[in-house]
């Protein structure tokens, strides 16, 4: 998938630096997903059992000029992909990275699941 | 000794020919002398006499509620400002697990949405995260402002209602760091919905 890089400078330690990974917006393309249907939400989770939910705009619109991101490296010293070396704290194979969100309590590390609910899944997109 | 059945009974025939006798003096108002027209038609006398009595009751009043996944269950009114300082406000703040996990940036609200539905049909959904200044720093800009009808529209982050009547949040997923015992390194994501074939996502396919 095509990638993308995102240079986040928060408050966090653990999430400054250099972030690449496809969108989040077009694995749920290559999904299949309807991303144009505004009355749908994501579900992020992680094998730990941490989740954050994303409105599909948010999803399907950028920040600034940044989409999420399914970060599969790092160049900020962060550990991702690390396989057997990984240590506690590491962020699995990909990370959720949300340039909104600042506070990066959002960031799901070790991303497994991905759901997308539709509330009205019978109704004419447009909203 | 309890309300035999026999006594309600007594108190709905009182009732019934209470209610009746306006009704008759309407009917035989309209139409003198029909009393089988009377007859037939009483119940359209009633629900007319029963509209009336609405319309002149009620007034001008907007009814726009705010309901849902808050620390104090309930139906709240709305208020025209900032949606996320409603929200806060309302019912105690949305709700929080017992006892409250990283209390600090309230990461138990972001498995929460925010539905915001119009008179007119159209809906706007938000989710908690992208409100919460304490994640997102400047939020959606989302505001609820009176407009020259006396109700509520919803403006902000390229999402619009008109004459909002509800607001509803919702708990989509609990939040709960680490309540697996294990939780292993993540080689693999599936994504699936409704709809959609799931699809398994590993490190080369990203």
């Amino acid at each position: 998938m095509t990638q993308e890089t995102f240079n986040a400078s928060s408050s966090t330690t653990n999430t400054n630096g250099i972030w690449t990974g496809p969108t989040l917006l077009s694995v749920l393309e290559a999904s299949g997903v309807d991303t144009r249907d505004m009355n749908s939400y994501v579900v992020i989770s992680a094998t730990d059992g941490y989740a954050t939910v994303l409105s599909m705009y948010e999803v399907a619109h950028k920040t600034g000029s940044q989409f999420d991101l399914l970060a599969i490296s790092s160049a900020s010293g962060t550990s991702i992909n690390c396989g057997t070396t990984c240590a506690a704290g590491d962020n699995g194979f990909a990370r959720l990275t949300l340039p909104n969100d600042t506070a990066a309590g959002r960031w799901v590390s070790n991303v497994d699941e991905i759901v997308v609910y539709t509330l009205w899944p019978n109704e004419a997109n447009g909203h | 000794m309890g309300w035999s059945d026999g006594m309600c009974l007594t108190r709905r025939v009182s009732t019934s020919i209470r209610e009746e006798i306006p009704a008759r003096r309407i009917a035989a108002h309209l139409n003198p002398g029909g009393k089988e027209i009377m007859k037939k038609n009483r119940g359209l006398i009633m629900a007319i006499a029963a509209l009336v009595m609405l319309l002149s009751s009620s007034g001008p009043v907007f009814a726009c509620t705010v309901e849902g996944d808050f620390n104090t269950p309930g139906a709240y009114s709305c208020t025209a400002e900032d949606l996320w300082t409603m929200l806060e406000g309302t019912g105690g703040g949305i709700s929080q697990p017992s006892p409250p996990m990283n209390p600090s940036n309230h990461n138990w609200r972001e498995g929460d949405y925010v539905l915001v539905t119009g008179k007119d049909g159209s809906r706007a959904l938000y989710s908690v995260g992208e409100l919460d200044t304490n994640f997102a720093p400047v939020g959606t800009g989302a505001t609820l402002t009176l407009n020259k009808k006396g109700g509520y529209d919803l403006a902000g982050e390229g999402r619009a209602v008109k004459d909002v009547f509800n607001i509803d949040v919702v708990k989509a997923v609990p939040i709960g760091k680490g309540v697996e015992t294990v939780h292993p390194f993540s080689t693999l994501l599936v994504v699936s919905g409704e709809g959609i074939t799931p699809q398994t996502y590993n490190l080369a396919d990203l």
